[in-house]
């Protein structure tokens, strides 16, 4: 009887909490935001992640806009695909220096791959020369050697599927071997982790989220390994 | 809780996002994401919910069962948790890591772009987002829900998500 009444309890206990949480105003605005916002942002967090690599390297990194250049008064992201030379906005893009190395690191920029398909890429790390020569001719960018890291970025509100996983391995199938491919994504499922341990998939970062902070310093820390080494080649 | 106990909870909540103001969405998209099956060793699967040989061929060791009242919660919980305190979370972590507090971010649409993903997205970032202290608020009425919500479960109490 007693395990009874505090089971009942218990569930009061839920509602009460339940009552409490969705009672606050402040639930109602972030519950009501745009998905599309919250997939947005997700990109925009990894492109300031390695901005802290850069960084946590001693290398420079400044913000440009493609109107204004360095040091935009405001921040610009492209809110779906767009291209490496587009001024309709003043679509902004970080500029890093680290030791001889010049690249880019961008938002929702498409690039062509190797089999002529353009393929968008959420975050991508590109040598600053290569970029330079796509914005002058208006070309696409290649998928080529000069495309320094790929990162594919998902915010999930649930336990993902495999999809977005197989998606990304045909995109970079249709890449040369960059030297960083990752995907990133706030939830993972023992679905897309078995599939994702597979030779030749990309790293794994589908634990990434600002509330696991071990999680951050484990892609800032494989990302900067990554371009330590690429800085150090010729 | 038992079975039906976890199904009050899980009506409850439901109940609640539908009567508030603009939350049946909400609402709407727990019950379609909750209603998806789980993929499971097959051994766990109750003799009712086998598959057939065809479908067992496809799916080898694994196979497919509805979600238990208490995962489905557990479930509704994650969704909330992702709009409520992640996505604030990783606003204030991308304004702190590219130290622009101060400045406006927004995401506009690229008109030499013929392709449309679906997922475009134009507007301030920060538009729509609470006061700090405000969602300070929400995180920690969360924290406390999904201590209670383990506790039944029985497992131990989550980390806080710190400030």
């Amino acid at each position: 009887m007693k395990r009874r009444e505090s089971l009942v309890a218990s569930l009061q206990d839920l509602r009460n909490s339940i009552d409490e949480l969705l009672g606050l105003n402040a639930t109602g605005q972030l519950l009501r935001l745009n998905r599309n916002a919250r997939e947005k942002a997700y990109e925009v967090y990894i492109f300031s992640l390695i901005a802290r690599s850069v960084e946590s390297l001693g290398g420079s990194v400044e913000i440009h806009g493609m109107i204004s250049g360095p040091n935009p008064p405001e921040l610009v992201f492209r809110g779906g695909p767009g291209q490496m030379w587009s001024t309709s906005d003043d679509f902004c893009y970080l500029v890093c220096r680290l030791r001889q190395k010049r690249f880019e690191v961008h938002v929702s920029v498409t690039y062509e791959g190797q089999s002529a398909a353009n393929h968008e890429i959420d975050v991508s790390i590109i040598e600053q020369a290569h970029a330079d020569k796509s914005r002058r001719g208006a070309l696409f960018p290649r998928t080529n050697k000069n495309l320094v890291g790929a990162i594919e970025c998902k915010f999930y509100e649930s336990n993902p599927g495999v999809v977005l996983g197989r998606t990304f391995v045909g995109l970079l199938s249709d890449c040369t071997s960059n030297r960083f491919q990752a995907l990133a994504a706030n939830r993972t499922s023992t679905g897309l982790e078995s599939f994702l341990s597979k030779v030749n998939s990309p790293l794994n970062f589908t634990d990434l989220t600002p509330l696991d902070k071990k999680a951050e310093e484990r892609f800032i820390g494989t990302l900067a390994q990554a371009l330590k080494q690429w800085s150090n080649s010729r | 809780m038992n079975r039906a106990e976890w199904e009050a909870a899980f009506q409850y909540l439901l109940g609640r996002l539908r009567e508030s103001e603009g939350m049946s969405e909400v609402a709407a998209e727990i019950e379609r994401v909750s209603e998806r099956m789980v993929v499971v060793p097959a051994q766990e699967v109750p003799s009712e919910w086998r598959l057939s040989k065809r479908d067992r061929s496809e799916m080898g060791d694994f196979s497919v069962r509805p979600r238990t009242p208490e995962e489905r919660f557990m479930l509704a919980l994650q969704l909330l948790e992702a709009r409520a305190v992640e996505h604030p979370a990783v606003v204030r972590r991308l304004q702190k890591r590219l130290d622009v507090q101060g400045k406006t971010i927004r995401f506009a649409p690229d008109d030499t772009s013929e392709v449309e993903s679906g997922e475009d997205f134009v507007g301030e970032l920060t538009a729509g987002l609470p006061e700090v202290s405000d969602m300070r608020e929400v995180r920690q009425a969360f924290q406390r829900l999904r201590d209670l919500a383990d506790e039944e479960k029985g497992e131990p109490r989550g980390v806080s998500p710190g400030p």
